[in-house]
Parts: C-alpha cells; structure tokens; sequence
C-alpha cells in the first residue's frame, strides 16, 4: 500500500477546518446576540469578540496556504490512483489562483474529481457529493468575497448584513472542510487493499 | 507470495501510521498558535485615548423645530491594539495619544461630569433662547421643556451642543429659518453660558473634519483667542489652523455669544454670499 501524498497535509487542513468551522460559529453567535441584543453583546461577548475575529482572520489566510499545498498534491494522488485523470497539479493551481479563470477553475476541480469517483462503483456516492459541491462554493467564496468588501468599505452597516455575512461565511467553511473530507474519504478508500475471499488453491490455480 | 507481500504491508502499516499522527498533530497546533499568538499580542494591555470623526445631527432630532445642526464625535479610551485597529479602521485618520490605565477611570468620570455639562448647557439654552425671543412661558413650561431636551439628548455627552441648541429654539421661537429654505447647511459647536457666551469645547479639528465630509456650509466655534486658559491652541486658532492644513472648504465663524451668532444669521448680506457659494 502507497502512502498517499496529500495524507499528511489532509490532516493538517481537516484540523484546520475544523477549529475555523467553531470559530464561525462562534461568530455567528455573537452576531446573533449583536442583532437581538446589542448591550448584552457589549456587557458579555465584545471583550472576547475581537480574539476569535483576529484568530479567524490570520487562521484563513494560513489555511488558503495550506490548502494550497493540499490541492497539489491532491492532484499528485489523482495522477497516481486513476490513471485517465487529466489535471494536472500545476494546473489545479492555475485554476484556484488565476483571477477570473479561477470562477471557472475552481469548481471545475471539484467536478472533475467528483466526475472520477463517480465512475468508480466503490466511490460513487462520494464523488456525486463533491461534483455537486463545486457551484455552492463557488457562489458562497464569491458572496463572502463581495458582503466583506462592502462591510469594509461602509460606515455603518445593517444588523442584518452583518448577521448574513457571518452565517455566508460559516456556510464557506462548512463547504470547505465537507470537499476537503470527502476528497481525501475517497483517496484513502483507493489506498485500502482489496479483500480477496480465502479460496481453496485448487479452485484457484491462476491466484499466483 | 501475494498473501505473505500482504501480510508484511500490514505489519508494516502500524509504524507508518504511528509516524504520520505525529507529524499533523505536531504540524496543525503550530498553525493555530501562530493566530493565537497573534490575538494575545492584540489584546496586550496598552491604553490610548483618541479622537476621531463623528457625524451632524439636526436639533429637529431632540424635538426642536430649528434647522441649525450640532456637531459630534468620537471620543474614548482603547484597551489594547485591537480596539485601537478597530477604531482606525473606521477612520484611518483619528489620533491616538498613549495613556495610562488610569486614564480609562478618569474618562469614566468625564462622562459622568460631560452628562452634568450637557444638563446644565441645555438649561442655559432653553433660558437664553427665551431671554432673546422674549418668550414669556411659565416656570412649569420651561421645565418640562428642559426635562423632554434633556431625555431627547441622552445619548450624547459633553456641553458643547449648548449653542446650536440655542440657535434652533430661537428658530423654534421665533419661526425664523436661518439656512434660507434649505439653502445652507448650518453647524457649529460651543458651549453656552448663563449669561450667553460661547465657551471652549474639545476636538475642534475632528468636529471641522466632520462638518466638512457632511458638506455643512456655515459653522461656529468659540471665538475663545483672548480667553482660552487650557494648554495648547484655543477653539478659535485651532479651527484656523485646521481650515489651512486641510483646505476645508467650510466657512468658519467665531462667535463670543449666542447674540454675535444670531446676528450673523440674521445678515441677509452675509447670508446671501453663502447661499451664492461666494464664501
């Protein structure tokens, strides 16, 4: 069995995911209690508030780094574990980073690998799953991309944009750490050998 | 052979799986202490008092049928360097001077006298407006009055909408329009005294910067050169200073009472000039 290429950087960036998709979270919560009660945001959430904004925020840019690194080598096992998979891992990267292109890149890396594991039986379902993931995340990187901005840029904003912002925004994370378990679900159920039913050797001549 | 290759992957497969779980549970707390080493750097204890551009209000929003606008601004005390990024992020122009943490105690109080300020300023409007318009209302009247101005006032603290108070319960009185149908834009700032002067307020340079970026055509300050005892420039030298650094585009009028200020609105000469952009 091949140790995968991607293994040690899936775990990294699921963990990473991981602690991003609770500090969303607690975001979210705290732009719950913002909306409905903006004293008691004051009195008992600001003072905590602009750790988890400030961790958050450095925590994304390390793991745009991180993914980066993942999604190459992603495409390394693709290479090696399908053999008609056409992207190559530079080119994967071209699809990301590339502006404008990557409107159409970086969903296509998500069909083009969830449209391999569909054709095979054990990964169907998976790829079904990531191939219908590849718009959703693009829409929500874009969303996010464009309320972030316009909060950035304006005076005062609405409760309510505020409050959407941040649920967009955990909705991003929980997308990213969905792709990035399935994908790396999939390879590692290729990496498992294939049980072959103890058979009588007479039965089986041809098993050497 | 195939089965015996297979049995020895297998027995290889635990040391090769000890090896990866050390690495990521070795590689991804260092990632998250990175942005956590981050956060405790920004809110390590350093206190900074600052200023910064707050906004016009219409005296129409405390009930006062007037067209005259007071000014305000930010003010306050941060805690640690993210208070302080937040706070210049919002306006990249606001100026921090370095405190100590007893500073956050003694701007408590200062609220807590600008809410006794403020009070007694709005008593001095409502009292001076009456005296200029000769309103002849009951004691009763003039308190109510004073209490309904007070409560619509609450969220602002400090004394320095004492003038243009004054000057929007003159129009209220009067049923004069000093901003000609609309046609300027009138604000100022200054404290108004029993006798009807105009005295010193902080952060001229911000209320100026404000009343600019609001597009106010006409504004007060103290006229305060001869009698201004703090340190540094008085209202009206910093309101001259700030009108040439930043090229302000507002016309700055320095008043020495609430009559000097009347009577200027009440030049249809002057007036005219500003309704004619000529100022």
């Amino acid at each position: 069995m091949v140790k995968l290429k991607s293994e040690t950087m899936t775990h990294v960036l699921k963990m990473l995911l991981w602690a991003l998709v609770a500090l969303g979270g607690l975001d979210a919560a705290s732009m719950i209690v913002y909306a409905s009660d903006y004293e008691a945001f004051l009195d008992f959430i600001y003072p905590f508030y602009g750790f988890i904004d400030v961790v958050s925020y450095y925590l994304y840019f390390i793991i745009i780094v991180v993914y980066l690194i993942w999604i190459y080598r992603v495409h390394m096992d693709m290479q090696s574990r399908f053999p008609r998979f056409f992207r190559s891992p530079g080119m994967a990267l071209v699809c990301t980073m590339v502006p404008f292109y990557n409107l159409y890149g970086i969903p296509s890396i998500y069909r083009t690998i969830g449209r391999e594991y569909m054709n095979n039986l054990r990964l169907q379902k998976l790829g079904r799953t990531i191939h219908r993931l590849g718009i959703p995340l693009l829409l929500l990187l874009m969303l996010t991309g464009y309320t972030n901005r316009y909060i950035a840029g304006t005076a005062e904003v609405a409760d309510g944009l505020l409050l959407w912002s941040s649920f967009l925004q955990l909705a991003l994370y929980v997308v990213f750490l969905q792709l990035c378990l399935k994908v790396s679900q999939g390879l590692e159920d290729t990496t498992i050998p294939v049980v072959e039913p103890v058979q009588d050797e007479q039965a089986a001549p041809t098993a050497l | 052979m195939c089965r015996i290759s297979r049995i020895m992957e297998n027995a290889a497969a635990p040391q090769k799986r000890k090896r990866k779980i050390r690495a990521h549970w070795f590689i991804a707390p260092l990632l998250i202490a990175l942005p956590v080493t981050v956060a405790v750097f920004f809110y390590l204890p350093r206190y900074d008092s600052f200023t910064a551009m707050g906004g016009i209000v219409p005296v129409q929003e405390l009930g006062v049928k007037g067209s005259v606008h007071f000014v305000y601004v930010q003010e306050g005390i941060t805690r640690n360097y993210y208070e302080r990024l937040s706070i210049k992020r919002a306006d990249p122009d606001v100026e921090f001077t370095q405190v100590d943490g007893a500073a956050r105690d003694s701007f408590e109080d200062d609220l807590a006298y600008g809410e006794e300020a403020r009070n007694e300023t709005i008593r001095h409007a409502v009292e001076s407006a009456a005296d200029l318009t000769d309103n002849e209302a009951s004691d009763e009247e003039v308190e109510a009055r004073l209490a309904t101005l007070i409560e619509e006032a609450q969220q602002y603290y400090g004394d320095s909408i004492g003038l243009m108070l004054g000057l929007g319960l003159i129009e209220e009185e009067s049923g004069e329009d000093f901003s000609r149908g609309g046609a300027l834009k009138i604000a100022g700032t200054g404290t108004l005294e029993e006798d009807h002067g105009v005295g010193s307020v902080g952060a001229v340079r911000d209320k100026l910067r404000t009343a600019e970026r609001e597009e106010v055509d006409l504004f007060f300050v103290p006229r305060d050169r001869d009698t201004y005892w703090f340190d540094g420039p008085s209202n009206e030298e910093e309101a001259e200073q700030a009108v040439q650094e930043l090229g302000l585009r507002l016309q700055v009028v320095p008043v020495a009472s609430l009559e000097e200020a009347v009577a200027y609105l009440q030049d249809d000469k002057a007036m005219r000039r500003g309704v004619d952009g000529q100022w």
